[in-house]
């Protein structure tokens, strides 16, 4: 009787979890069937009054179904479970390709982005950076840097004035002599800022960016300045770009030297940004005139130096192939967002 | 300045020199040949000839045949010339001769008649760029010549800068002195003499010589030169002068220019006859003064300029320009001679008066070989009496004043151990010595140290030992100096506050998605409209701009920033997020300048790229929390707490919808909307956010504390409150109540909700606070909490003009 009723019952079970198609379905199989008041229970109810002797062998054939029935109802809920997070997933998706919600991307200056490389380089040599006032006196950017009033240098320097015989530095080198009124030997400074002077081309304009060097110290030799000069240009152009050293003339410097470096475009062959000379002038420098220390405070007798100064703009328009320095005041964002 | 190979080659041997090699030399001695113009490259074969017939072409109105002789035989040659006649003798091209652009002439039948060659015009030869047909030669040229070779046409022209401190290399033979010792070959000086005729005598001219102004003048000397033939100046000379860049005039003028190429000395020539009185006087010019130079303008001359006069008046500003009056021309046959050293400086400032810029003067200015004068006038009454057949008087007026001994070089002292430390070399002494001997400098030893005189041409820049160590390393080669990289170990400053917050600054508006612009710090008297400063900041103003629109130094960031945004939005690139970091200026009533470094950072248009669904399109507006949002932020980061919004009585700035930063008394920045008046006046029609701050006055000010302090470690309870507000009542106020009563429970507090609605009435705002509380050493009970904010709730509403919702 018990034998048939479980027969019974096995046949609709597995019946019914053929037609299942939900985790729903498998929780409320599981319920009917296995549950507290489902249909094994009810059918085990019957056990009492069937013979003793019978009961172990009914028993363990019920225990038998109970557990055949439950294998299935888990292997059943693990697939819809899967199925189902499945398509709840799928359901979320978007298309990807729509645009992506995107701000604006915030970039340096290449200005500002070659000033960094410069100030970085000396840094990694020692030098600290000192800054100065762009409005300057004749003092400070003339006289005390061995440029008296009518020194022809001073027609060089086409500069533009303010009242009360101010007037807007037309270099970096006054933080020269500030710096060195105010510290004592060893000086090793880079002093990066803005200078002016009243010309206007593709080559130049009324105010740009200037790096000014500055060291000074019991023994500083030409050759040092050289060894410096070198690294800086091979870390910043290249280390196989060839750097040469040409005599020239500063009032403020003495030996003065114009620094060029091999041309990139043309390998030194010659080429028309290089005017066919296969070099690029890049930079001015020399050792400290004695009547700048002089002017400065110091014994020129104990203290020597090496100054240098670097046209920022410059070195922009040659590392990003610009041709008109104009542009790098225009702002124009087409122009900027190259960089 | 322009040097011709061939020329220099007159002083030095470069017989096996190449130009190329040439100029490698001069650039690493310090003279940077800019530019190597080579011409007549391709010429050959090119002879003179002299026209001995000329007839009209049977088939052709523009052609004409010639007959062409050479000395020795005679061919015909059509031409198509117009400027010759019988009698001419022009440069022939022969067959199987090559002209300037590669051309090369062969034997031709020309409208059936046979042509043997080319008339050529200076063009064809490669020497102008435009000529107006045949070269016609002086009748006196010898026939047949190879013509290349005498009128110089192969050669290659140097155009060299010299330095400023060089103005003893503004001629060849100065060049050409640094040649031999860079090529170690010696230096052949021009020929100079001359036969002085002492029966001679002018009849007119000057024969006194009074100079009155010693200290602009401090050597002048005169030479009285007389019948002059008025022969063609030689091909030659016109040839190298034109190279040069200097044109013909007539055989007197030409030899004074020749010698200033030459030899660097500016000559004057004045002619004898036209001169009035006995006297020359060399003075300072009176006031108000003007004078007909050579070239015929009437100029006002400096007051104070050095001049030279007769009895009339000025006949020269000296060292710059000749008078018209005493002018040379084609038919002088006697001049005065004038050889002198005019002091740099008054020739700078008396040609800058009247705007000149002569070879003359740009010799005189640099500084001219004090002994030259005596030189250069020996070379040109050599060059007169050779190619003029002239009579040189012996009259000879000069006067030296004090000035003129000081003006050469006083001894120098050098320890050539000295110059070895400085330049970081180990040259030994004798190669040191030797450089500088070769160089003209004249040596005396006194053991470890040397006494040097420099040449005279050098007195205006060898004066301390320095530029002798300059010399020794300029002509052994920089290049044979080691490159050192070792010294002392030198410990870097820190960074000032100002450069750490200037970075930070830059870095985080970099990351909020800010392009960094770059701009003058000049603008438009315009611009500064927008704003009416405060007077105790005036505005520098530059005295000689190059426009307007960069005149006056900015006191304000604002300005550049707009510009550069209505820069871009005129060229369709409307989402902008732009920053500067940049220095502004003005003057104290004290008159003391300031410049603060200032940060500006402008944001328009959208804050995403390109918005487009209505979530996106509302999020991406810009409102007035989203710039005091960014200050915030920015704040934060630089730990500034303790700092206070004010309402901004800044012009400039939206009346409401901006504020001050203020710190104690003063103003660090300013947040908010841009005055749509000052937008409009850039044309741009879109609202703008700005946020400023002054980095100067922010790195002054004291930061955050940091010290740590524990965070609780027991559960918190959160409790809201929502209360109906009047509208007018600020935030500022409801929080300040709020902050004052504050249950010390309360961890934490913060606005989650605020509405206006109809339904709550017009005149009212909903606003719902959340309270967190929290006790340090243990958990609070819910009931605890219940009852310390029911009473905080009492405390608030009794309080504030608000009811609980
Ligand atoms: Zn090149």
């Amino acid at each position: 009787m018990i034998e048939s009723l479980l027969a019974q019952l096995k046949a609709g079970a597995f019946d019914s979890l053929s037609r299942a198609e939900s985790v729903t379905d498998i929780e409320g199989l599981r319920v009917r069937i296995l549950g507290k008041k489902g249909e094994l229970t009810e059918i085990l109810k019957g056990l009492a009054s069937v013979a003793p002797n019978d009961r172990p062998r009914l028993g363990q054939l019920a225990n038998q179904l109970k557990d055949e029935i439950s294998s299935v109802l888990n292997q059943k809920l693990v697939l819809f479970q899967a199925q189902e997070s499945q398509n709840k997933l799928r359901s979320e998706g978007v298309d990807i390709h729509l645009p992506p919600i995107r701000r604006l991307i915030g970039r340096r200056h290449p200005i500002q982005l070659v000033l960094q490389d410069v100030v970085a380089i000396f840094s990694r040599m020692g030098f600290s950076v000192k800054e100065g006032p762009d409005v300057e006196t004749e003092y400070y950017n003339f006289e005390a840097l061995n440029i008296p009033a009518d020194h022809p240098a001073r027609e060089m320097h086409d500069t533009f004035y303010l009242e009360n015989s101010l007037l807007l530095r037309t270099h970096t080198s006054p933080v020269q002599i500030r710096t060195m009124e105010t510290q004592s030997p060893p000086i090793k400074i880079i002093v990066p800022g803005n200078v002016y002077r009243c010309d206007l081309d593709v080559t130049h304009s009324p105010m740009f960016h200037q790096v000014e060097g500055l060291y000074v110290d019991s023994t500083v030799t030409f050759s040092q300045l050289k060894g410096t000069l070198v690294y800086f240009l091979k870390e910043f152009f290249g280390q196989s770009r060839k750097v040469r050293f040409r005599p020239s003339y500063f009032p403020f410097t003495e030996p003065s030297t114009e620094v060029d470096v091999e041309c990139g475009r043309c390998n030194g062959e010659g080429c028309q940004s290089c005017k066919q000379t296969g070099w690029l002038e890049i930079l001015g420098a020399g050792m400290v005139n004695r009547k700048v220390v002089l002017s400065a405070g110091y014994d020129p007798d104990q203290v020597t130096g090496f100054a240098f100064g670097i046209g920022i703009e410059r070195l922009a328009m040659l590392r990003y192939n610009i041709s008109d320095i104009r542009l790098l005041y225009e702002n124009d964002l087409r122009f900027l967002g190259q960089f | 300045m322009k040097f011709p190979f061939s020329w220099l080659a007159d002083f030095v041997d470069m017989a096996d020199i190449e130009p190329e090699q040439l100029a490698k030399k001069l650039i690493s001695a310090g003279f940077e040949v800019e530019e190597i113009i080579s011409t007549g490259v391709n010429l050959s074969n090119i002879i003179t000839g002299r026209i001995e017939s000329l007839e009209k072409h049977p088939n052709a109105d523009r052609l004409q045949i010639t007959q062409i002789f050479d000395g020795v035989t005679t061919r015909q040659i059509v031409t198509g010339a117009r400027n010759v006649s019988v009698g001419d003798v022009v440069p022939v091209s022969l067959p199987g001769a090559v002209l300037a652009s590669g051309l090369k002439i062969k034997p031709s039948v020309l409208r059936g008649v046979e042509s043997n060659g080319m008339l050529c015009s200076k063009t064809e030869l490669g020497i102008d760029e435009l000529s107006d047909g045949i070269w016609i030669l002086h009748p006196s040229t010898p026939l047949g010549l190879n013509f290349v070779d005498y009128a110089q046409l192969k050669d290659s022209v140097f155009d060299v800068s010299i330095l400023p401190n060089r103005g003893d290399c503004q001629s060849m033979l100065g060049l050409a002195r640094e040649i031999s010792v860079l090529l170690g070959r010696p230096l052949r000086q021009p020929e100079m003499d001359y036969l002085v005729d002492p029966e001679f005598k002018l009849t007119s001219g000057p024969t006194q010589l009074i100079v009155d102004t010693q200290n602009q003048c401090p050597v002048y000397l005169a030479r009285s030169v007389g019948n002059i033939f008025p022969a063609p100046t030689p091909l030659w000379m016109e040839r190298r002068l034109s190279k040069c860049g200097i044109r013909s005039h007539n055989i007197i003028v030409d030899i004074t220019n020749y010698v200033l190429l030459e030899l660097g000395q500016p000559l004057h020539a004045f002619d004898a006859d036209k001169w009035e009185g006995d006297v020359i006087r060399v003075g300072s010019s009176p006031a108000n003064i003007t004078f007909q130079t050579l070239d015929q303008e009437t100029r006002a001359i400096l007051p104070g300029a050095p001049i030279v006069s007769d009895r009339n008046g000025v006949v020269s500003l000296a060292g710059v320009m000749g008078g018209f009056g005493t002018s040379v021309d084609s038919g002088t046959r006697n001049i005065i001679l004038e050889s002198a050293y005019f002091t740099p400086v008054d020739v700078r400032r008396s040609r800058n008066h009247v705007g000149l810029r002569t070879e003359s003067s740009i010799r005189f200015e640099r500084g001219v070989d004090p002994l030259g004068v005596q030189i250069g006038a020996d070379r040109a009454l050599h060059l007169l009496q050779t190619l003029t057949n002239a009579s040189v008087s012996s009259m000879s007026l000069q006067v030296e004043t004090q000035l003129y001994s000081t003006l050469l070089p006083a001894p120098i002292l050098m320890v050539p151990q000295k110059i070895n430390q400085l330049l970081g070399t180990t040259y030994p002494h004798e190669m040191q010595i030797n450089v500088l001997k070769s160089l003209g400098f004249s040596v005396n030893s006194l053991g470890d140290t040397w006494e040097i005189v420099p040449p005279s041409w050098r007195c205006h820049d060898v004066k301390d030992w320095p530029c002798l160590a300059e010399e020794v390393a300029r002509i052994i080669g920089l290049d044979g100096i080691p490159n050192e990289f070792s010294g002392p170990m030198i410990i870097q400053e820190k960074a000032t506050r100002l450069s750490i917050i200037r970075a930070a600054v830059e870095t985080f508006l970099i990351n909020q998605g800010f392009q960094e612009i770059q701009t003058y710090t000049m603008i438009s008297p315009d611009d500064l409209l927008l704003s009416q400063r405060p007077v105790e900041k005036k505005s520098l103003m530059i005295q000689n701009p190059l426009s307007v629109a960069e005149s006056t130094m900015r006191s304000e960031l604002l300005a550049s920033i707009l510009k550069t945004a209505a820069f871009n939005i005129k060229r369709q690139i409307s989402n902008l997020r732009l920053f500067e970091v940049g220095k502004v200026f003005f003057t104290h009533p004290d008159g003391t300048v300031c410049e603060h470094i200032m940060s500006g950072a402008l944001v328009t248009g959208d804050q995403l790229l390109s918005p487009y669904t209505i979530d996106q399109k509302e999020w991406a507006k810009y409102t007035f929390s989203h710039l005091n949002g960014l200050m915030r932020e920015l704040l934060d980061q630089l730990d500034i707490v303790d700092f206070q919004l004010k309402s901004t009585n800044n012009p400039l700035f939206h009346p409401t919808l901006s504020a001050d930063l203020w710190f104690g008394d003063i103003i660090v920045g300013t947040v908010g909307f841009v005055h749509p008046d000052g937008v409009k006046g850039y044309d741009i029609r879109q609202s703008i956010g700005y946020i400023e701050f002054n980095l100067t006055l922010l790195a002054s000010l004291p930061t955050r504390n940091k010290m740590f302090s524990p965070f609780g470690r027991f559960p918190s309870i959160r409790r809201d409150l929502a209360f109906l507000a009047p509208k007018t009542l600020g935030f500022d106020a409801i929080q300040g109540e709020i902050k004052s009563r504050l249950p010390a429970e309360v961890m934490d507090f913060y606005l989650f909700d605020l509405f206006e609605s109809d339904s709550i009435g017009a005149n009212h705002k909903s606003v719902g606070f959340a309270f967190i509380y929290q006790h340090s050493e243990r958990t609070l009970l819910d009931d605890e909490v219940n009852e310390i904010h029911a009473k905080f709730v009492d405390d608030l509403r009794s309080h504030l003009p608000v009811s609980i919702r």
